[in-house]
């Protein structure tokens, strides 16, 4: 039998066995019944007893699923039952070992590894039931045995090789593999790592602003503990969005975190911002730059990100209003606010559509504060004025009931649904009139139910609890809430696990606790599920993803002497996307995720800006003035890793800006490291010069290089620090030089070759090139040099937004899945 | 915890036929030359189609003449849609606003032309109005180029969303989780060999193309191999580097040669199936751009497109502004671009081949003053930023005039008159079938918001040279007298006489001959199932012509 496990991916996350199916165990019990008895025939003295017990004892496996016996490990010995978590210390100077009993579940034992000095590699030998397994120093060591791995009483043991090396036990746990959470099958602590807690963050937050050592420190908890930190409706999530170390605009960190107080912020001349006064104004309620707040409200450090996803998703598509159908800003500001402090208090979701149904922006969208119920003498009978508009979509829109098989639906349903829907004038832009004398008091009957209340209001309040429960709603709506907001891929039996953990929560459905579950659940996390990002939510998490501090998010690429950070609201005007609260398609939400993925324009805005215009993305690195005055510079020293010699070496920051930029490594190759590598390295060496650090290379045109540099000086080498230096570094691969006019015909294939990943890993030149590259450090703390060392910092802030910005490029931030 | 590096993750291809396979490239044409400087004639046939989303009053577009018999649809019409037509606030009764508004046709008689036809005899003598703003459509229905087809159904409920879906994909089976399914117009473009082109900000999916080749595709399933949007032809490239310039100083060189060689290297390896999309986009954007920017460099916008959107001297001056000298002509830009992006797209069909195209126009779900009024149009009616309900869209789309004897010689011409006036012969526009369709229609009874909810059957029209005009069903049925007065009916509307399959087989067919039975599966002969319903049987054998 071998065992082979794996970890940290979920996707590797299996035990593969060599299992006997019962078919296959009678063959095998048969052929060594053939082989026994044809040796005992062929002399029963020939044959030993040591190989006759062999023999039985593995007819014995076979037929029983019994493994043959292995001795108990010899050291400190503790027993674990499931279920149990051990909270430590354990020391292990030795060996000490787990056992467990078989157990009915596929199980898995995790442990926290510390030790009293640096490891190396075979100095801890961890080893499940008798077979070697990977070990490491740190945290979520996580092992897992199917029911057919187990034996009945297993063993884990760790056991120290080096004399001295003690290690320190923590947080050891068993667990069950199949865990629930509102009965969606939920990530195992094993499962639960940093890919995990970034693709939620990607997901569910815009990528949100954690610092990776939250993002670890949320990987390290459970899955359940670490979601309750990373997705709530707090309108300040400072783990999801601190402010950055020195951050001088810190007035978000405990105030102005609903949309109406965020703008009053932001437009306001008392607030401290680096916005200048005179330019405060658009973002006011009043202001023509509306939508450019909400998008500052989300890329801002201090607030929530993940209750602006959910209010952006409520107010823009499941529950769209919109202001190109008149609904004003603060009728917009309004509603988006009740309905997120609505989620803040922990209303039941049908609660929450009720606070939605009775808004005045609804109202206004839909026209029925319009409606009336009114007598014409004409006809001497009471008849509805108005449409029928809300009423339908009331029941569509928000709880996805279409009233399919419903004969009464249209004739039934909805009108008396608009019958429900009178006398609910709007006074004041935001306040809505529930009156009496115009409105249907009379119950009514929706959804084949009776519907009481004396005006609209107390109608709504009555129909909601029973919308929600609607078989259709039942099926269609955690359906629709999952497939917009996280899921393109949704097949029917993932569909089938979100309606059953939707109906788990019975009458008090909740939406946050809904979507905690399936941030942590298998669904999410499988391979089968993959996300398309819209125009938005590409714009604010790469924005997200560039912006360092507020000053970026506040400027949000807008230059006030000086450009900063990303812009949001370009990127979705340039993609025809649709402005925040103007959705696409009015009440049926803004651009669709599949809208998105097919739009070659913001496929091809996307790649030109960061290309034709690159200088958008790589200018915005430091300045003189734009500071309320004062200079200000990217603050990539904060965040970028260093290694102990507290330099930063291009192999960590390219890989760390992939990571961070992307949210994993699945596609971070050599490919990709070449080209983050060259525009990060790869650059003139010109010391005490201000050119010094400037002109980047591509790694084509490196490439280009270094072979005209062997050509021309009949070399094998290339070391970059020679042919890069001073006035040397334009020497090769030059135009109009070599007699030629232009580039020479293997200058211009150079230049137009196409690499791969493993082109690239074959090419004894490039990985020459990148071993160089990858060993290079990027002066970020340079205080010396043209300007006091200001001019190469800066070009190195230059060359790490290129490299973001080359990232910002590829295809892989405009979706999530494997 | 440790992060993970999948290396290997990635596997590579072997071959170019494989990178084809995956990211579409067969659609790529094999010889393409950008070099004439000139729109090239269109040499395929072409369907276009108009998705009119919300739910359009075509009610409001054509109308029954007013009749004071009481019980006539004409007396029953008017006085349900007196709201809607805005008839009690302005005072004008039905009889003058038919009169002053809409242009009269009797079928059989006044302004009836030649070469329409009524299948079935249903209409004889029956006199209806065409919106007089829409002068193109007067024209080309007087000119035998237009079929209304009535009573036609689009989507069997009254739910935008899935009714959009049905009628995108041709297929009134479909349901809300069916949306992997592909379109109609994408499963005619396969059968074409040919492309599918949205014209659009992002392709619908009517675009979508079908799983394999024509003719025994899988329309169940989506694959947009040979779909290219063209949102804007004029800018539409992908930023390259300039090999003919000193690289070392030109940051945005650098960037464009590192990311073009990425994808170039990156085509060779197979990544997440979600990520292909964007692989695709690169490599049409790349390769048609370049194609269609060298042809209309020698191309211009021809004016009366220009004109749609942007200000041209002369055209559509403010006549309350003495110094302005001309504005654009239509209310919405956005349709405008999509025009002016069919006429480049047709300038350039010998680069591209496109078999369908996609256009549409919003704004139709009218529960709500579908007419507005304003004072300013007595003065200038043609003020493109008022805003006038749904009878904005009718002049944008249908506004204009057609032919030597046009019904208003003085209109401006709207988006498709000014296409149809573009085209460089009347070769070109005999290649082109125009097909006009929301997703379902509006009650008969207006409501008490000067509006109309939702109803099932509508309007829907054919549009070309190649059309057997006239009128296609009952234009006004019978049945629906009583349905306006009886109370009992809540919500009446337009009784489904006729699915799309029926005719829009007919377009597959004089696009593609023999294409129909794939592209709309019902109509095959071989089809077991319950075949689209059509108002009699053959109505609409002689659409095409």
């Amino acid at each position: 039998m071998s065992v082979m496990l794996f970890r940290d991916d979920p996707s590797l996350f299996k035990i593969s066995v060599t299992k006997f199916s019962r078919y296959s165990r009678k063959l095998v019990l048969a052929f060594f019944l053939i082989i026994l008895s044809t040796q005992t025939a062929l002399g029963a003295q020939a044959v030993s007893s040591e190989r006759v017990a062999a023999a039985l004892a593995a007819i014995n496996m076979i037929l029983l699923g019994e493994e043959p016996p292995i001795d108990e490990p010899v050291g400190d010995r503790f027993d674990i039952a499931l279920s149990q978590q051990i909270p430590g210390p354990i020391t292990v100077s030795d060996t000490a070992y787990a056992a467990f009993d078989r157990q009915k579940v596929g199980v898995e034992f995790c442990l926290d590894i510390s030790a009293n000095q640096a490891i190396q590699g075979g100095d801890i030998i961890v080893e499940i039931n008798g077979e070697r397994a990977n070990v490491f120093e740190g945290k979520d060591n996580c092992y897992s045995l199917s029911v057919e791995q187990q034996r009945s009483i297993n063993y884990i043991v760790i056991r120290t090789v080096r004399p001295g090396l003690v290690l320190t036990l923590n947080r050891v746990e068993l667990g069950s593999q199949r865990q629930r959470q509102l009965s969606l099958p939920r990530l195992t602590r094993g499962q639960w790592n940093e890919r995990a807690v970034r693709k939620v963050l990607k997901i569910f937050a815009f990528g949100g602003h954690a610092k990776d050592t939250q993002i670890l420190e949320w990987a390290d908890l459970r899955p359940q503990e670490a979601v309750v930190e990373m997705l709530n409706f707090a309108e300040h999530n400072l783990k999801l969005s601190p402010l950055a170390d020195g951050e001088i605009y810190t007035d978000t960190q405990s105030d102005h975190g609903t949309l109406l107080g965020f703008q009053k912020f932001i437009s306001s001349a008392s607030s401290n911002l680096p916005i200048p006064v005179n330019n405060r104004d658009q973002y006011g309620l009043d202001g023509y730059n509306f939508d450019d707040a909400y998008g500052r409200m989300i890329t801002v450090r201090g607030l929530n990100p993940f209750r602006q996803k959910i209010g952006f998703w409520e107010t823009n598509y499941h529950l769209a209003v919109n202001r190109d159908a008149g609904v004003s800003r603060a009728q917009v500001a309004d509603y988006y606010d009740k309905i997120m402090t609505a989620h803040e208090a922990g209303l039941p979701y049908h609660e929450v559509m009720g606070v939605a149904a009775k808004s005045a922006a609804v109202a206004d969208q839909y026209g029925h504060d319009r409606n009336q119920w009114v007598f014409d003498r004409n006809r001497n009978e009471f008849f509805l004025r108005g449409n029928d508009d809300f009423a339908r979509e009331i029941h569509q829109l928000f709880y996805g009931i279409f009233g399919i098989d419903d004969p009464n639906h249209e004739d039934g349903t909805i009108r008396e649904t608009a019958k429900m829907l009178t006398d609910m004038p709007i006074q004041n832009e935001i306040v809505v009139n529930f009156g009496t004398s115009r409105h249907h008091t009379a119950n009514l009957t929706i959804l084949g139910q009776t519907v009481s209340g004396a005006n609209a209001s107390e109608k709504i309040d009555s129909l909601m609890p029973i919308s929600i429960e609607h078989p259709e709603s039942l099926l269609n709506l955690p359906v629709m809430i999952i497939s917009v907001l996280a899921d393109d891929n949704l097949d029917v039996l993932s569909a089938k696990q979100l309606r059953n953990s939707w109906a788990s929560m019975g009458s008090d459905k909740n939406l946050l606790r809904f979507v905690q579950a399936y941030a942590i659940s298998s669904l999410f996390h499988s391979s089968n599920q993959f996300k398309y990002l819209t125009s938005h939510e590409r714009a604010l998490y790469m924005a997200n993803k560039n912006n360092l501090d507020n000053l970026e998010a506040y400027f949000g690429g807008a230059s006030y002497s000086g450009r900063a950070g990303r812009s949001v609201g370009g990127v979705i005007s340039n993609d025809i996307a649709g402005e925040f609260f103007r959705p696409l398609h009015n009440v049926f939400g803004a651009q669709s995720a599949l809208e998105a993925s097919d739009s070659a324009l913001a496929f091809e805005n996307n790649y030109n800006l960061l290309t034709d215009e690159e200088y958008r993305q790589r200018d915005a690195v430091q300045c003189s003035r734009c500071d309320q005055g004062q200079p200000w510079e990217k603050k990539w020293k904060d965040v970028l890793p260093t290694r102990s010699d507290g330099q930063y070496h291009v192999a960590d920051v390219a890989e760390w800006l992939w990571n961070h930029a992307v949210g994993n490594l699945d596609n971070y190759t050599d490919l990709e490291k070449a080209h983050v590598y060259s525009l990060l390295g790869a650059t003139r060496i010109n010391p005490g010069s201000s050119s010094d650090g400037d002109y980047p290379l591509d790694f084509n045109f490196l490439m280009c290089i270094a072979e005209n540099y062997q050509l021309r000086e009949s070399t094998n080498t290339a070391q970059l620090n020679f042919i890069l230096l001073g006035g040397r570094w334009d020497d090769y691969c030059r135009i109009n030089d070599e007699n030629t006019s232009g580039f020479t015909a293997a200058e211009k294939e150079a230049l137009n070759r196409v690499y791969t990943g493993q082109s690239i890993g074959n090419n004894a030149l490039a990985q020459d090139l990148l071993t160089q590259l990858g060993a290079m450090t990027l002066p970020l703390q340079a205080t010396t040099g043209s300007k006091g060392g200001d001019d190469v910092r800066e070009h190195t802030l230059e060359r790490i937004n290129n490299a973001l910005g080359f990232i910002f490029t590829t295809p892989f931030v405009f979706a999530e899945g494997q | 915890m440790m992060s993970i590096n999948s290396f290997n993750r990635r596997q590579f291809l072997q071959s170019a036929v494989a990178t084809g396979l995956v990211y579409g490239a067969g659609a790529l044409p094999q010889f393409a030359s950008s070099s004439i400087a000139a729109p090239a004639p269109i040499s395929n046939r072409i369907a276009g189609f108009l998705n009119l989303s919300g739910g359009p009053d075509m009610r409001h577009l054509i109308v029954p003449a007013y009749d004071s018999a009481p019980d006539s649809f004409g007396s029953k019409y008017w006085k349900h849609r007196t709201r809607a037509h805005r008839l009690n606030e302005t005072g004008v009764t039905a009889q003058q606003r038919f009169n002053d508004d809409y242009y009269p046709i009797t079928v059989g008689g006044q302004n009836w032309g030649s070469g329409m036809v009524d299948p079935g005899g249903l209409n004889t003598g029956q006199t209806f109005g065409i919106w007089r703003e829409a002068g193109w459509l007067i024209d080309m229905v007087r000119a035998g180029d237009c079929a209304l087809i009535f009573n036609a159904v689009g989507g069997t409920n009254r739910a935008h969303d899935l009714s959009s879906l049905m009628l995108d994909q041709g297929n009134l089976l479909s349901g809300s989780n069916d949306r992997d399914r592909s379109g109609w117009g994408g499963r005619l473009a396969r059968s074409a060999g040919g492309n599918a082109i949205a014209l659009t900000n992002s392709p619908s999916a009517f675009c979508f193309g079908p799983l394999g080749s024509a003719p025994s595709y899988n329309p169940n399933a989506i694959d947009n191999r040979d779909l290219i949007s063209v949102q804007n032809s004029r800018e539409i490239g992908l930023f390259d580097f300039n090999i003919e310039n000193n690289q070392h100083y030109d940051r945005n060189d650098k960037m464009a040669r590192a990311a073009k060689s990425y994808y170039a290297g990156l085509r060779q390896e197979q990544i997440a199936r979600v990520y292909e999309k964007f692989m695709d986009h690169e490599s049409k954007i790349r390769e048609f751009g370049q194609l269609i920017q060298g042809r209309l460099e020698t191309v211009p916008i021809p004016t009366l497109i220009q004109a749609l959107r942007s200000d041209v001297d002369d055209i559509n001056p403010d006549p309350n502004d003495s110094g302005n000298l001309g504005r654009r002509v239509l209310r919405s830009r956005g349709f405008g671009d999509q025009i002016r992006n069919f006429y480049d797209v047709a300038a350039t069909n010998d680069l591209i081949n496109p078999r369908v195209m996609s256009l549409s126009y919003g704004g139709w779900d009218s529960h709500g003053s579908q007419r507005r009024l304003a004072a300013i149009l007595d003065s200038d009616p043609n003020n493109p930023f008022e805003n006038r309900g749904i009878e904005s869209g009718l002049k944008d789309i249908f506004g204009g005039q057609f032919g030597s004897n046009p019904s208003n010689s003085n209109a401006w011409h709207g988006g498709f008159s000014a296409l149809w006036s573009s085209f460089a012969s009347a070769a070109d526009r005999q290649k082109v079938v125009l097909t006009v369709a929301g997703e379902f229609g509006r009650q008969i009874r207006d409501n008490g918001d000067s509006g109309t909810d939702h109803g099932k059957g509508n309007l829907m029209i054919v549009l070309g040279d190649g059309v057997r005009g006239g009128v296609y069903g009952e234009m006004f049925p019978d049945v629906e007298v009583d349905k306006y007065e009886n109370s009992n009916l809540r919500t009446p509307d337009i009784d489904p006489r006729s699915e799309i399959d029926s005719f829009l087989a007919k377009v597959s067919d004089w696009v593609v001959p023999g294409s129909s039975s794939s592209v709309f599966p019902r109509t095959a002969s071989g089809y077991t199932g319950e075949a689209p319903l059509q108002e009699f049987s053959g109505i609409f054998s002689n659409l095409m012509t």
